[in-house]
C-alpha cells in the first residue's frame, strides 16, 4: 500500500505559499501557545516546501515544528487544502530518514512488545470486564481500545452494558484484543503499522467478525480511514459507539430521562471534523440535560484538547499546557457537568483540570446516558 | 560584518532567550506575506523576534539601532504588498505575542488593546459587551489591530464607519531610536489641540517605529442586517444608485460595487449548489452590492426603500438570494464554501494580485476602461474590479483592480510592472496610487510621482522618528545612498 509522500502535496504545499491568509491559526493550538509562524499549518506548509526544493534538511527545528503538531485538523476545518495530510506525510519523511524522535519511536517499540503504547501488561487488558457476562461469540466485535480498558475500566463496563441495552449484542474476545495501530501511524513508521492492521484483520477474520463497534475515535479513524487503505479487501463495517446510541435513541429503541442540569460538550477532533459527528452527541445531551452550554470553540471548529498527534510524548509541557487551555475554555461555561467521547480527551482534560484547579465532573458519555436510561 | 550571534545573544538577555530565534525553520516561516512573489524565492531575515510588551519592543529596537540592523515589524502576514518581506535581511519583530486587551470601556465605548491582537480575536471578545470595532478587513482572522493601523487596509463597513484613522484615538509607539512615546488624544474622540501625530502612523507602514497599544472607538453592534444587491448597466449608474441610497438618509454600512468579471468570484457556492452560473441580465456591467444595519424594524422599512431608489436609478433587484449571500458569506462572515473560493482554492495554480488605486467616482467608468487595457498590455489574467467605499457618509472609491499572477519570476515582474502603470493612471485621474495595501516596496517609483515635493517633508518626518533608517528599510521611502550601500552589503 502507498500512502501519499511530502512531494504528492506539491499542489496543496504551493498553493498555501500563495494564499498565506493564516485562517488556520486562530484556533491551532500549537500556535497559540508556542507562538513561532512554524507551529501554524501555514508556517509548518512553507517548511514542507523549502523541504521538497532541498533547501532545509531534517535538522532539529523541522522535527520540532512538525512533531509539535496535534494534528487536530483545526486547520483542515478552515482550509481547503486539507493541511494535515501534509503533515502526517512529512511525519513519514522523518520516519524514511530516520529521525523520528526517540520518544515516538517508544511507541513503536511499546506496542510490538506489549500489544499498547503505555507498556501495560497484556493480561491487565481485560481487567475491566470484571464481573460481567460478556459475550465470546457474535460477528459484532466490540473494540474498546487501549486508553478505555486500561485507564477507564469502568466506562468500559458501562459502554458494553450499554450496547447490550440498545440491542448490540457485541463479543468481546480478550485473546485477540491488540492496538489498533493509530499511534504507530502517527509516527510514520506505516510499515509497522500495516503489519498490525493485517494482523488484526486476519484474526478477525478467522472469529467470522463482520462489524466492529468501537468508542475510541482514534482506533474508529483507524479502522474506518486507514484500514481499507492498506489492506485491500477490508471489509469489515466501523461504527462509534456514539452512532449506535443515536440511531438506537433516533429509532426509538432507547429513551432517556432529563435527570441532568448543564453539561457541555467537548467535540473529539476525529468525531467532529474528520466525521462531522457534531449533531448526535448534542441530540443525547439534549435528552438528559436541561441544557447543554457551548464553550468558545466547538462543533467542527473545537479547539484540541492537547492529546492529539502523539504530542503527549514528544513535548509533554505542551500537552499539559493545550490540556489548561482546554480545559479553561470548558470551565468558563459554568456547566455543572463536562463530558466527551474519546478517551484520550477524557485523560487529557482531566490532566487539564487538575492543573488549573478546577472542581467539575468530568464524565463519559456513555456513563451520563446509561444512568438516564428510562 | 555584523556578528548576528552576538545580537540574538544581546536581545536573548534583553527580553528571554525563549522570545527570539535563529534556526532555519524559523527564518524559512517568515519568508512571505501574502504578496505575489516568484514560486521558489526565500528571503529569509537574520531573527525573529517575538515580544510581549512595549517595553521588550523598546529593548529590541535599542539594540538593532545600536547595530544599525534592519527591524522589520510584522502582524499578521496577509499584507499583499510585500511589507512584511525582509528584504535585507534584518530582524523580524513578529507582533502577535503583544495581544492583550487592556481595557474595555463600556461607558465611553473605547478598548484599548496590545496591538498584536487579531482584529477578529478583539471582536469575538467585544461581543461579549454588545460592542464592537468595525474595521473589517477580509483578512480580519489573521490581521492585527497593529497591522490595519500600520497598513491603513480596507473595511467592508467603511462607508458607516470609516476605517482605522477614524477609530484609532490614541497609540504608544516604539520609535526607531528605541523611545517610547504616547501620540492621540487619550479617550477623546475630536481635539484641536497640537499636531495629531496618531493619524501619521496610520499607514505609516512600520517606517516610523512599532505601534505597540492602541485606543481605538468601537460602537454597539447592530441588532439586525440585511444585505442585498442589485445588476446595473454601467458602473456609473451603480455609483448614483448608492450616492442616492446614502442622500436618502438609509442606515447603509457597506458599498460595494464589482464589475462582470468579478461576480464570478463570488459565485463558487451557487455554481456548486446550482450546478449552474447564475442568471445575470444581458447587458449588466456592475454588480452594486450593500447592507442595511440597525433596529430590524428600521431596517425593514429602509429595505423596501432602498430597493424603490436602485430600481428609480435603472437597477434591477437580485432576485436570486444565494448570488448575494455568497457575496456576503466571501466578503464578511467568511463562512467556508463560499469562501474557499476566493483562498485558497481559486489560487492552485496562480494566486491573485491587485493595483489597489483610488479615484474620484466621477472618473471610474474611465479607469475601468484603461484597467482593462493595461492588463492586456501586460500579458495578464483579468480577475475584475471591486469598488470598495470606505469614507464616512460618500461614495469614496477604494479600488482592486484584480489580476491573476503565476509563480513565474517573469509573470511576477510583469504584474509589479503593471501595478506601477495602473497606479500613474490613477495619479493622472486625480486620484491616488493605493488606497488599502501601502507603499511599500512596490510604489517607490511612483511616490515622487504622486506626492512631488511633499515626498520631501515625509521623508523629514520619517528621520525624526527614525533617524537611522532602520524601521521597515526599504518600504515607503528609497532610502539614502549610504543606507542602501551599508544595507547591501549586509544582506551579501
Amino acid at each position: 500500500m502507498e500512502l501519499a509522500r511530502l512531494s504528492k502535496y506539491r499542489d496543496e504545499i504551493y498553493t498555501c505559499n500563495r494564499s498565506h491568509c493564516g485562517y488556520c491559526q486562530e484556533g491551532c493550538p500549537s500556535y497559540r501557545i508556542l507562538g513561532f509562524e512554524q507551529y501554524s499549518s501555514r508556517g509548518k506548509m512553507i517548511t514542507a516546501r523549502v523541504f521538497l526544493e532541498g533547501r532545509i534538511g531534517l535538522d532539529e527545528s523541522v522535527i520540532d515544528a512538525v512533531f509539535n503538531c496535534f494534528l487536530c485538523g483545526f486547520c483542515d476545518a478552515k482550509c481547503a487544502l486539507f493541511p494535515t495530510n501534509v503533515f502526517t506525510a512529512f511525519r513519514r519523511e522523518i520516519f524514511l530518514a530516520k529521525k523520528t524522535p526517540e520518544s515516538l519511536m517508544m511507541i513503536i517499540n511499546s506496542v510490538s512488545r506489549f500489544g499498547n503504547p503505555q507498556r501495560f501488561k497484556r493480561e491487565e487488558r481485560s481487567l475491566w470486564v470484571g464481573s460481567l457476562n460478556i459475550r465470546q461469540k457474535s460477528d459484532t466485535l466490540f473494540f474498546p481500545g487501549c486508553i478505555y480498558s486500561y485507564f477507564y475500566p469502568k466506562y468500559t463496563q458501562r459502554i458494553y452494558q450499554l450496547l447490550d441495552r440498545i440491542g448490540i449484542s457485541a463479543s468481546y474476545i480478550p485473546d485477540i484484543d491488540y492496538c489498533c495501530g493509530y499511534p504507530v501511524f502517527l509516527t510514520g513508521n506505516w510499515e509497522a503499522f500495516e503489519e498490525i492492521a493485517r494482523a488484526n484483520f486476519k484474526t478477525w477474520k478467522e472469529k467470522g467478525i463482520r462489524k466492529m463497534v468501537t468508542p475510541c475515535p482514534g482506533c474508529f479513524t483507524a479502522f474506518s480511514e486507514l484500514y481499507p487503505k492498506f489492506i485491500d479487501d477490508f471489509n469489515i463495517e466501523v461504527s462509534h459507539v456514539a452512532m449506535e446510541i443515536f440511531d438506537a435513541y433516533d429509532n426509538g429503541k432507547v429513551r432517556f430521562d432529563r435527570i441532568y442540569g448543564t453539561i457541555t460538550y467537548h467535540d473529539p477532533c476525529d468525531l467532529s471534523r474528520r466525521f462531522g459527528l457534531v449533531e448526535e452527541p448534542r441530540k443525547l445531551l439534549e435528552a438528559v440535560a436541561e441544557s447543554i452550554i457551548e464553550p468558545r470553540y466547538h462543533g467542527f471548529f473545537a479547539r484540541c484538547c492537547g492529546g492529539g498527534g502523539l504530542v503527549g510524548a514528544y513535548n509533554p509541557q505542551l500537552y499539559t499546557r493545550a490540556s489548561m487551555e482546554r480545559a479553561k475554555e470548558l470551565v468558563e461555561t459554568q456547566a455543572q457537568i463536562i463530558t466527551t467521547a474519546c478517551p484520550t480527551c477524557i485523560r487529557t482534560i482531566h490532566r487539564g483540570l487538575r492543573k488549573i484547579k478546577a472542581r467539575v465532573e468530568l464524565v463519559d458519555l456513555s456513563s451520563l446516558l446509561i444512568r438516564a436510561i428510562l | 560584518m555584523v556578528d548576528w550571534k552576538a545580537i540574538k545573544a544581546e536581545i536573548a538577555e534583553a527580553i528571554g532567550a525563549e522570545k527570539v530565534r535563529d534556526d532555519l525553520t524559523t527564518l524559512v516561516a517568515y519568508s512571505r506575506d501574502w504578496s505575489p512573489r516568484p514560486g521558489e524565492e526565500l528571503i529569509l531575515p537574520n531573527l525573529v523576534v517575538r515580544p510581549e510588551s512595549t517595553e521588550d519592543v523598546a529593548k529590541v529596537i535599542r539594540i538593532c539601532n545600536k547595530y544599525r540592523v534592519p527591524v522589520i515589524p510584522v502582524g499578521g502576514m496577509t499584507g499583499m504588498g510585500g511589507g512584511a518581506i525582509a528584504f535585507y535581511g534584518g530582524v523580524i519583530i513578529d507582533t502577535k505575542g503583544l495581544n492583550k486587551i487592556l481595557e474595555i470601556d463600556t461607558e465611553n465605548y473605547t478598548v484599548t488593546v496590545q496591538t498584536g491582537i487579531t482584529i477578529k480575536g478583539l471582536n469575538d471578545e467585544l461581543a461579549k459587551y454588545g460592542l464592537w470595532l468595525p474595521h473589517d478587513p477580509e483578512s480580519k482572522p489573521t490581521s492585527t489591530v497593529g497591522a490595519a493601523i500600520a497598513c491603513d487596509n480596507d473595511s467592508t463597513f467603511g462607508v458607516r464607519w470609516g476605517k482605522m484613522i477614524d477609530h484609532l484615538l490614541s497609540a504608544v509607539i516604539v520609535t526607531g531610536s528605541g523611545e517610547i512615546v504616547r501620540v492621540g488624544y487619550r479617550k477623546a474622540y475630536c481635539s484641536s489641540s497640537g499636531l495629531k501625530l496618531h493619524a501619521l502612523l496610520v499607514g505609516s507602514e512600520g517606517t516610523l517605529g512599532i505601534v505597540t497599544e492602541a485606543t481605538l472607538r468601537v460602537v454597539p453592534l447592530p441588532e439586525y442586517r440585511w444585505v442585498d444587491g442589485a445588476f446595473f448597466k454601467s458602473i456609473k449608474e451603480a455609483v448614483n444608485a448608492a450616492r442616492r441610497l446614502l442622500t436618502a438618509g438609509l442606515p447603509i454600512d457597506a458599498i460595494n460595487i464589482n464589475d462582470r468579471f468579478r461576480l464570478r468570484f463570488y459565485t463558487h457556492a451557487y455554481r456548486i449548489k446550482h450546478g449552474r452560473e447564475p442568471e445575470v441580465p444581458e447587458g449588466t456591467q456592475a454588480i452594486l452590492f450593500y447592507s442595511l444595519s440597525g433596529d430590524k424594524e428600521f431596517v425593514e422599512y429602509s429595505k423596501d426603500y432602498a430597493r424603490r431608489i436602485i430600481e428609480n436609478f435603472g437597477g434591477q433587484i437580485i432576485k436570486e438570494r444565494d448570488i448575494v449571500e455568497s457575496w456576503w458569506k466571501s466578503k464578511h462572515t467568511l463562512e467556508f464554501d463560499p469562501f474557499k473560493q476566493k483562498w485558497p482554492d481559486s489560487q492552485r495554480e496562480r494566486k491573485f494580485g491587485a493595483a489597489d488605486v483610488g479615484v474620484p467616482p466621477g472618473r471610474l467608468e474611465e479607469l475601468h476602461e484603461k484597467f482593462v487595457k493595461t492588463v492586456e498590455k501586460h500579458g495578464l489574467n483579468i480577475l475584475g474590479m471591486n469598488i470598495y467605499t470606505e469614507r464616512i457618509g460618500c461614495i469614496s472609491p477604494s479600488i482592486s483592480c484584480a489580476v491573476y499572477v503565476g509563480d513565474s519570476e517573469d509573470e511576477v515582474k510583469r504584474f509589479y510592472e503593471y501595478v506601477k502603470e495602473m497606479s500613474k493612471i490613477a495619479v493622472d485621474l486625480e486620484g491616488t496610487a493605493s488606497t488599502y495595501i501601502g507603499d511599500t516596496w512596490r510604489l517607490l517609483d511612483v511616490m515622487e510621482y504622486e506626492h512631488g515635493k511633499a515626498l520631501q517633508y515625509m521623508r523629514r518626518i520619517k528621520e525624526i522618528f527614525d533617524p537611522n533608517w532602520i524601521m521597515n528599510p526599504g518600504k515607503k521611502f528609497k532610502l539614502p545612498k549610504d543606507v542602501e550601500e551599508r544595507y547591501k552589503k549586509l544582506r551579501g
